[in-house]
Order: structure tokens, then sequence, then C-alpha cells
């Protein structure tokens, strides 16, 4: 079985910023296993409009380097709320799962510079088209068409494969010639056919399948439907006309409604006499005998022929046995373009409209495992585990990542301890390929230097370097020691034996500031900085800078192995089955604190004799 | 044959139309005959066109279903299931990582979610332990799902009507339209209550609602299209509890002794509740009562009474002929008793991975018995246990189960019994209207013969307490042959005219399209979705609307 991991998943923004609810004051309780969120207290909640400061940017200020800063910091947060969970991502938190996605899912505003996930984009509508056939249907008709094709394509209502017309007697006779008729639809897949309907369904002709279909199927709750209309329609006063198409009508009985309305309950003015309404003749009763019969012909058919719940969902009157399924006509789709959600748009402009995908704004990150022999769906407890993190630049502008990660993984009382060995790095520019190879050497060695350069400068104090570096990628050396786990993932629903990593992203590149909002290219202006220059608009830059919060699910962690036992005094050691270490690994857990890691000190991921470190290569010119 | 000539044909290109009937069927005064109906110049006019324009849409948000579709038609377009997989990440497969065989350990597929009820519904009325922010996330989910796949319209232009039931939490609909306004940005949106659509749906003006919903039962009368609240009555019996009673009948069957396991971790829900819904059925009254009494005699240790036999002949010893209906019911017994399921259902997590089962059909009537016809401290037997239910002991039947719980709440009374309640606390006028009147909808009222079920019940009910009093009579035998030596009995002629007054009495009804009062009748509905659809198509503006500045500015409803 191929294994899932590792993945990850990038948690948009709009998670934070959204405005959050306020019905809090008597219609919420606040829940008595929980302590009350900052959700339960905000009472003062800001304008939607105005957006909520972002949470992705607190973390910043509490951010100390000094530890005598992070005391403070951390004080003062004890104090006040219990703010640092609230400050960490938690990817086990039951609302991350709605935020969390795969880079591919994602866009990027290139007005705002923030990554937008499908939940905060606005869709419009471009065209309809059948998947199927392929053909676009006008506007005007989709709604009265019920949202489906019109043509030939019909799928089986049982397997849901496209079904086919075929001739009942098969044409012995030359190919060339047409089949006669009467024609059923047949399923390829599972043999389905009108013909075993009951009543069975034929066609005369081949051809536009939708009308003739539409004169055989008719069902009993449609006439039902019908008869309650028509009943309402004149009891509302006019029994020719249908109140639905008749203006006059319409605007008649609103005056009479709101007459009605205004003029209150007990008075009997002839306006109110003539809604006096009556119920419907003869309303259909429920029959003990027609139930029965029903129950009969279940037991007699049997459960093979009855519908099952997808199947029963997907017609409109979800019909019990399979013999009353009708073709299925095929779902339009549409073709839509997204919107930035962010400013109060109008509609005329093209502005915040979303050209490219995420995956061409942001890094991507990747991670792979160093040491190929672990096996990522059972990690070995206590043991250092060091994965490799991989950051690709899609930009074609250099930018300086910092990556920063809580130092035990949140959400859990079985916290793993991470650290990120270069927390700090720049990643090269997404230059062309042939540039390198045509230019010689002339603007690769220095940008690559330069590149080398600030990567040391910045590290070179915390004895911490960049695994490796490439044209625009760079890789980081990641280090995890999960601690041991009892497996309870069968009666706990929480999974406490994944590993997922909550990682802060940060990302700062410089820009250009005027581009037009007609550029066709969104990143070509990007891209030849010296050009755009060269046709003489004033190169103004910016520093451009975004963060995000990902989750690199790591794997999961296997049963402890003989030999490897805890090394730190405050990883948690091995524990009867069953019971959670509350408390042990004490402030660790339950407050975890983003760090800048390593910082030197304390942070230092644990120096076990299974996991000696293999020596850095050196980067790679 | 019409559809034989080419030139018609190209004439009326009628497109694919899933629910036929529309504002389009009702253009014309007689919607039954297709001619009228494929007519195409009866709904090409430019005027139906323009006012299609502002049709609203017409949402229902129930617990495990979200229904949406247009005004004037007779189905939902989409009917959205809550699932667990919703409550997952995009673009992973259950929780991440592999589960593991209970016995062996080994994998056993991808970890999906194999959770209780929890992850199968959107809300949990009792909102103190559930996070209204993971609700809005997913409804938020529900919602894009409903409009970018099956509705495909820009939400924008749309008003909505939202259809609720009657006891939604105020934080819920709050959140609802926040969520709606700031995502979905819908000009207005107009809230209405179930019940009095469900009543419009049956075409009444006023009924007792008997709503069987996923978490409860709620019974509402509606007089007047207007909702009683006061007098509303709630049950949790509903069709959670019925998967839950089939479920854990089911675990018991085949179960190794001593396993405390929950029914849900080792069987999926949904294909518990897909089979109950494909063949799950109710008994009927009689049978029920029968069965009852069966096993009250089991209880004082008698024999089984034979069938047959002395049924042919009444106390008075007269023969009593089997009418057609006799037989034909005779017939269905038989067919029921010799029909069987066989179900196959995954269990990964025990030795072996698929569990096969054969049972009786009649077992599949058992699930409904427990969820809504016996006491509540009934125990779930298995389905190796003979009849599936416990054999009461003598002491419950001769206290007539009194006293079993300590602090009685409606959740306990049985579904006739609450129903009985509810009418009972009507005003006597609401309560008069209402009898005869009674809809029962809801996801469970579909399963067959549960309606007739307790409509049955509740008939026996007032019968035996002779009559809708408060005070339950204790012995109605000994009045009843009282007034047999006090009174004098009618002759014979008598009583037949006596009858046939009756009668007379009766056609004088049904000429009204009426029926008698005090008649226990129930009425079939289309359910809530197809009210609003009426009344939207009816285009009167909701006396209540949301709008957008307004509540934006305002945050409440």
């Amino acid at each position: 079985m191929a294994s899932p991991f590792p993945y990850i998943h990038i948690s948009c923004p709009c998670n934070e910023e959204r405005p959050q609810l306020i019905a809090v004051d008597s219609a919420r309780p606040i829940s008595p296993t929980k302590s009350p969120t900052k959700r339960d207290l905000a009472i003062n909640l800001p304008d939607p409009q105005t957006p909520v400061q972002r949470r992705g940017l607190q973390p910043a200020v509490s951010f100390g380097t000094t530890t005598t800063d992070d005391d403070d910091e951390f004080d003062k947060d004890n104090l006040t709320d219990d703010d640092d969970e609230e400050n960490n991502f938690d990817p086990r938190d039951p609302r991350s799962a709605f935020s969390l996605f795969p880079i591919e899912n994602l866009l990027y505003c290139e007005d705002c510079h923030q990554i937008r996930c499908p939940r905060c984009v606005q869709d419009e509508i471009v065209c309809w088209y059948c998947p199927s056939c392929l053909f676009e249907v006008p506007s005007s008709t989709v709604k009265s068409d019920g949202n489906r094709c019109t043509r030939n394509c019909y799928l089986c209502p049982i397997c849901t494969a496209l079904l086919s017309v075929v001739s009942i007697n098969p044409s012995s006779g030359p190919a060339t010639e047409t089949p006669a008729g009467p024609f059923t639809l047949f399923c390829n897949h599972c043999h389905w056919t009108t013909a075993d309907l009951q009543p069975s369904i034929q066609l005369e002709k081949p051809t536009s399948i939708s009308t003739q279909l539409a004169k055989l199927t008719s069902s009993p709750q449609d006439a039902e439907f019908a008869r309650l209309k028509q009943h309402y329609a004149q009891q509302l006063g006019n029994a020719q006309e249908d109140f639905a198409n008749s203006p006059a009508a319409l605007t008649r009985l609103m005056g009479l409604y709101a007459g009605l309305g205004s003029s209150g309950t007990g008075r009997k003015g002839r306006g109110v006499k003539k809604l006096e309404m009556k119920e419907v003749d003869r309303p259909k009763e429920v029959a003990e005998e027609r139930e029965m019969d029903l129950v009969e012909r279940l037991a007699r058919a049997g459960l093979d022929a009855t519908t099952n719940t997808k199947q029963r969902i997907a017609h409109p009157h979800e019909p019990r046995f399979l013999s009353e399924l009708k073709p299925v006509a095929v779902l339009l789709r549409t073709k839509r373009s997204k919107r930035c959600r962010k400013p109060e748009s109008k509609v005329q402009t093209t502005r915040f409209r979303i050209r490219l995908v995420a995956l061409n704004y942001i890094p991507s990150l990747s991670v792979k495992r160093i040491d190929s022999s672990i096996s990522l769906t059972s990690l070995i407890p206590h043991k250092t585990h060091r994965f490799l993190l991989g950051v690709t630049n899609p930009l074609f502008e250099q930018i300086s990542v910092s990556l920063l990660t809580p130092q035990y993984t949140p959400g859990t009382y079985y916290p793993s301890r991470v650290t990120i060995l270069c927390p700090q790095f720049t990643v090269n520019a997404n230059t062309d390929v042939w540039d390198d190879a045509l230019m010689s050497t002339k603007p690769a060695v220095p940008s690559l230097t330069a590149a080398g350069g600030t990567a040391r400068a910045t590290s070179s104090s915390n004895d911490a370097t960049v695994f490796e570096q490439k044209r625009n990628y760079t890789s980081v050396i990641i280090e995890v020691v999960p601690p041991e786990i009892p497996d309870i993932r069968d009666t706990g629903i929480h999974d406490d034996r994944l590993l997922e990593i909550p990682i802060f992203v940060r990302v700062e590149f410089d820009a250009e500031v005027d581009r037009d909002d007609d550029d066709p290219a969104g990143g070509g202006a990007l891209s030849k900085p010296s050009s755009a220059a060269a046709a003489g608009t004033s190169l103004l830059r910016e520093r451009v800078e975004y963060s995000y919060w990902c989750v690199i699910g790591v794997g999961r962690v296997g049963d402890p192995v003989e030999g490897i036992v805890a090394s730190e005094p405050n990883t948690p050691v091995r524990t009867p089955f069953g019971t959670p270490v509350k408390g042990t690994p004490a402030r660790g857990s339950r407050t975890p604190r983003i760090v800048r890691t390593p910082t030197g000190t304390p942070v230092k991921a644990p120096q076990t004799p299974a996991a000696a470190r293999t020596p850095l290569r050196p980067t790679r010119p | 044959m019409s559809s034989r000539d080419p030139s018609r044909l190209s004439a009326t290109t009628t497109p694919y139309k899933p629910s036929s009937t529309s504002f389009r069927s009702s253009t014309s005064g007689n919607p039954t005959t297709p001619q009228s109906r494929l007519s195409a110049s009866a709904f090409s006019s430019p005027g139906g066109s323009l006012h299609q324009v502002d049709e609203p849409l017409i949402f229902e948000v129930g617990t495990r279903f979200f229904r949406a579709g247009f005004a004037n038609e007779s189905a939902p377009r989409c009917k959205i299931g809550i699932t667990p997989d919703m409550y997952g990440r995009v673009g992973m497969k259950g929780r991440g990582g592999t589960r593991a065989n209970r016995l062996t350990g080994e994998a056993a597929g991808p970890r999906i979610r194999n959770t209780g009820s929890e992850e199968w519904e959107l809300w949990t009325n009792d909102l103190r332990l559930k996070d209204l922010g993971v609700v809005e996330d997913l409804m938020e989910r529900v919602l894009r799902e409903a409009y970018n796949k099956h509705l495909l319209i820009e939400s924008k232009s749309k008003r909505l009507i939202i259809i609720l039931p009657p006891l939604v939490p105020v934080a819920l609909q709050n959140m609802l339209s926040q969520l709606l306004f700031v995502h979905f940005q819908p000009p207005t949106i107009t809230y209405l209550s179930s019940p009095v659509l469900s009543c419009l749906a049956a075409g009444l003006r006023s009924a007792l609602v008997v709503d069987i919903g996923w978490q409860e039962t709620t019974i509402t009368p509606v007089y007047e299209l207007r909702p009683l609240t006061s007098f509303i009555k709630i049950s949790s019996r509903g069709s959670k509890s019925l998967v839950e009673c089939f479920g854990q009948l089911l675990w018991n069957t085949f179960k190794s002794k001593g396993d405390k396991e929950n029914w849900w971790r080792i069987l999926n829900w949904a294909e518990v509740e897909d089979l109950l819904s494909r063949c799950g059925w109710c008994r009927s009254s009689s049978d029920a009562r029968e069965a009852a009494r069966q096993r009250a005699r089991n209880a004082f240790g008698l024999p089984r009474e034979k069938e047959g036999g002395e049924d042919e002949y009444n106390e008075d010893g007269e023969y009593i002929r089997k009418t057609s209906a006799d037989i034909r019911a005779q017939r269905r017994r038989e067919t029921i008793e010799e029909a069987v399921v066989q179900t196959q259902f995954k269990t990964p997590l025990l030795k072996e991975r698929t569990t096969s089962l054969t049972l009786p059909f009649e077992a599949m009537a058992v699930p409904a018995e427990y969820a809504f016809f016996l006491p509540s401290w009934t125990k779930v037997q298995s389905f190796k246990t003979p009849e599936y239910i416990p054999v009461p002991s003598p002491e419950d039947l001769m206290d007539g189960c009194q006293g079993r719980v300590e602090y009685e709440d409606e959740s306990d009374f049985t579904l006739p019994y609450l129903v009985f309640l509810a009418l009972m606390r009507c005003p006597v006028d609401v309560r008069a209207v209402c009898i005869p009147r009674i809809v029962i909808t809801g996801g469970a009222s579909n399963i067959p013969g549960l309606k007739s079920r307790i409509l049955g019940d509740l008939k026996d009910l007032v019968e035996d307490r002779g009559g809708w009093d408060i005070v339950k009579p204790r012995n109605l035998t000994e009045d009843a042959r009282r007034r047999e030596l006090v009174e004098k009995r009618p002759k014979k002629v008598e009583l037949e005219m006596l009858e046939s007054e009756k009668d007379d009495l009766r056609i004088q009804w049904e000429k009204i399209g009426g029926v008698p009062p005090g008649t226990i009748r129930g009425v079939e509905t289309m359910g809530a979705w197809a009210g609003g659809s009426i009344l939207s198509g009816a285009r009167i503006k909701g006396a209540v609307e949301v709008e957008r500045e307004r509540f934006l500015s305002t945050h409440r409803i």
C-alpha cells in the first residue's frame, strides 16, 4: 500500500481574518469542558469589512529572541488569556481541517499579496457546458433545463456510466443501414437498460431523447404537486390564471395580503373574506393498506431490488425500487472565474480577478527523509529523525524565507519535539534554466555567491547552515523527536500517533509596485525588471511580505523500540497504556510557544547516540 | 402517434425537465394533460421569463441533509447528506495513515473516520459541546457544493428562502445568516418554519405536524397556518435513535461475548443506515398488539397461542367468514415470514474483513419498535434472541410499566402516546381541527408502515382511554357493565337506524370533503421543501425578511 506520508497542507490566512461570530451572550453557553476561548469572550467584534489583525503576525511580536523576553511574554499571556494556544496553529483543531489545503487547491491574489483558498474567493460563472458532449449551453436556458444537458447525454442511474442508445432489434443486415427502432438506453458498464423498467421505456428515434423521455416519464409526485399548486392558485383568487405568471393577479394579491396584514386579524373586511381559504379537496390520506402492500413488495423483491442511498438521492423523488429509476441527464458544469472577495467588489472591474494559482507565487515545500531506512508509518519514539525540508521558489525574484515552528507540536498530550536547524535562508530566483547555460557564468555566480553569503551571514552565528542550495531550491534540515505514544487509535477519536508539524512560513521579496491592471501577463512584468526599466517606467520596488501556516504530515509514530529511551528529562517517558501523561512535558506541551530555533541555547536537538549527526554537506556551488 | 410526426417534434423542442411540473405545468388550467404541458407557447412568454428572475432559491437545512432548489419545482435540485468525509481536509482521504486490525494488528485500509453520529450531522441541539465555528465551516462547504455543483447560479443574485426546523437554536440561525451574507451575499433571506410548510404541502391549513427528524421528533400543532409554538412536544426518539438501535442489534448479533466495543467503531454508520432505509419497515398496529400479547403470555409462563383455529369463531361462537382482505393479510404475513435479507458489512477491525448476515425480513421491523414504540429503558437485544424483543417481567406488566424511570420525561413516552399528549394539551378547538389532520413527515416517516402504525396505536390508545379525557378512567369495563345493567338496551332495529343515521352523517361529511370530527386521520404531505416551493411560487413577500445591509450592520437577526 502506498504510504500517504509525507504530505504538506497550507492553511489559508482567511482562517484568521474571518469575522468571528457574535451569537455569544445568551445563545451560546460557554462550554464546560473547554476553557472559554477568545471567540467566546469577544463582545466588541469588529466590523467584517475591516479585517481583524492577522493572527499570523502576532507571533512575530512575541517571538523574543532572548529568553527573558520570552518569559515576560509568556507570563503576560498567562495572566491575560490562555492565549498561546490561540497563537499557534493547531492542526488537530477540528476547524483547521477546513482551512488546510494542498497547494494545488490554492490561489493567490496579486493585489492583496495573499493566499486565497476556495473559501475566500467569489466565483463568477463564465459559461455552462455539458461535461459529456462538451456543448456550451446558453445561460437563458440553463435553469429551465434543470441544469442538465438536453442533448443525448444520459447517465445510468445505477452505476452513473454514460448510457448509449441501442436498438432493441439488433440489425442483422449490413452495418451501413440505420438500425430500426424502437430504441432503448443501454449501460455498457452494468448492462442496465430502460427496457427493464416497469413500465419499460422505449424510444422511437435515436435522437432528441430528452423530448421523448419527458413524455414517457411522469411521476405521481409531480401530479400531486401540480394539484396542490393549482389548488392554491385557485384559492388565491384567480382560478383561471396561474398566479405565478400573471402580474395583474399578483399585484392584486399583494394588495390583499398587505391589507390583511395592516388591518389586523379580527376584522372581516371584504378582502379578508376573499382570502378565506379552503383545504385541498380530498387530501391524500395515510392508508395502512397501501403501506403494508409496500412492505409486502419489499419482502418479495428482496434487498437487491431496492435503491441505495446514493442512487436515491440522485433522483428528485427518491424512488425506493430499482425498477423506478430513470435515466439521469448529465449535470452541467460551469467554467468559473475567481475574484478576490476582499474588497467589496464592483462587478465591472477586472481588478481582483485572480489569474494564476498559488503554485506560481508561493514557495512550495517538500519533505524528504534523509535516512531512507526509516519507515514513515512507524517512526521510532525517542529517536531523532531528520528530514529534508526543501523550499522551491516559483518567483522571478529572490525570496528570503523564515520558518518558525512550535518547539513541541501542539494540540496533543504527546508532543513531539521539532527543531529546524536553519530557520532563515534565501531561495534564489526562478531564472530561466537556459539563462545559466547561455549566459555562461556571469549572472549565475554572483547571485549564488550572494545567496550563499546571505545564508551564511544569517546562520553563521547560529552554527547552522542550509543543507543544499540549487538554482531556485534550498533545503534545510528539520529534526523530529517523537515521544512514546500509547496506541489508542481504536478507542480514541483523535489519532495521537499521527505526527503533524505546523510551520509558520514567512516570505519576503522585492516586487515591482507599479503594475498595470490591464497587463495580460501578471508575472510578466515581474520577470524582467531590467526590460521594464528600459521601457522608461519608474522602477519602484517594494518589499512584499506574506506569511502563512502550513502543516507537514510527517508520519505516524510507531511502537517503542528496545534500547532507545528518552534522553532528556522533559521528554515523556514510557507510560502505562491508556494513561496519558498530563503534566509531564510541563509547559512544553500545554502551552507550546514559538521559539526561534535554534537560538543557540536549550532548544537544540537532543544528541542521542542512535541519531548521530551526519556531517552536513557543504553548499553546492 | 404524435411523436412520429417529425414536424410536430421539431416544433415542440421541450427541454429535459427532471421535475416536469414546475411553473410550466400549471400555466394551463389542467396540468395533467401532457399536451398542454408540452406546448411550447405556454411557457415561452416573455412575461414568464421576466418574472423568473426574482424567484428565490429554497434551502432546507436539516441536521443530516441539506436540500436546495428553485421555487415552483416539485423536488429540490440537490440533496446533500453530511458525511464524516466532509469534516476532513481537502485532498486527504480519511485522517492520514492507516488503521489496524484489532486482533492481528495488520493494516486495514486508510484511516477513515469511523465515528459516532456526531460527524454525520451538521449540528447538535446541545450547542455546549459543539464548536459553532466548525458548524459554520461545514455549512459553508455544503453551501458551496450546492451553488457550484447543482444550482449553477451566482449566489449574489438570488433571494433565499430558508426552511428551518421549529426548534433551531438562535445562535445557529445567526451563524447561518452571517455565513450567507458574508460568503454568498444574497440580497435577502426569509426564514420559514418547516411544520407550517409541511402542512401547506399536505394541502391543509391546520394540522398536527409530527416531524420525525434526525435528532428528535417534534410535534407541532399548526392552526390556520400558524405554528402554536407553546404546544410543541419534543422527544429524543428520532431517526438517529432508530439507526443506533439497528446498529446495536446487528453488533449484538455477531459480537463475541464480553466485547465492549461500540457498534459504530465496527460497522460503518452509512452501511447500517443504508440497509435500514432500504428494507426497514414497521409492523402494523394489530400485528404489534398481537406480538405484545404473546410476549405478555410468555412473561407469565403461558404457552404461545396458536394462530388460526379459534380465530374462526368469535366469542359468541359464530363462525366468522374470512373476507378477501383477511386472506390477503394472511398471504402477506406469509410472504413476510418467508423473506430473508442477506447483507454483508465491512468490518475491517474484526478478524474477518467482511461479515455476512442472513436475517429474516421480520427482523427489519424491530429497530422501529425499539426506537419508537417500546419504553425507553428497554434493553436492546440481538437478532439471535427469539422475538428480538425482551420478554417483560410480570412485575413490570402488573405495574403497567410505571415507576421505572425516576424522572420521567417526554422522551420516555412512546411516540403514539406523545402524539396523544400533544393533542391533549392543545386548546379544544385546535384539537378538534387537528385530530383528523395528522401529518407525519421527516426522514423516518419514509419507513413503510410507520405512519399507519403511529395512527393505529393512537386510535387504540384513544379507544382504551375512552376518549379525550385528561383523567385516565381506571375501570372502563366495570362502567360499561354497570351501564349495561342500568340502561335499556336498544333494539336491533333501533341500532340499525342509528347506524344508518351515522352513515348519512358520514356521507354528508364526505360530500363537503371533510371527515367527521374526532376521526383520527393521517394526511400525506409532500414535505416542507415542496411547501416552500409552493409558497414562494405564490410570490407573497415574506413578512420577515432579513436584509443584507441591515444584518451586516447589526449582526443580529
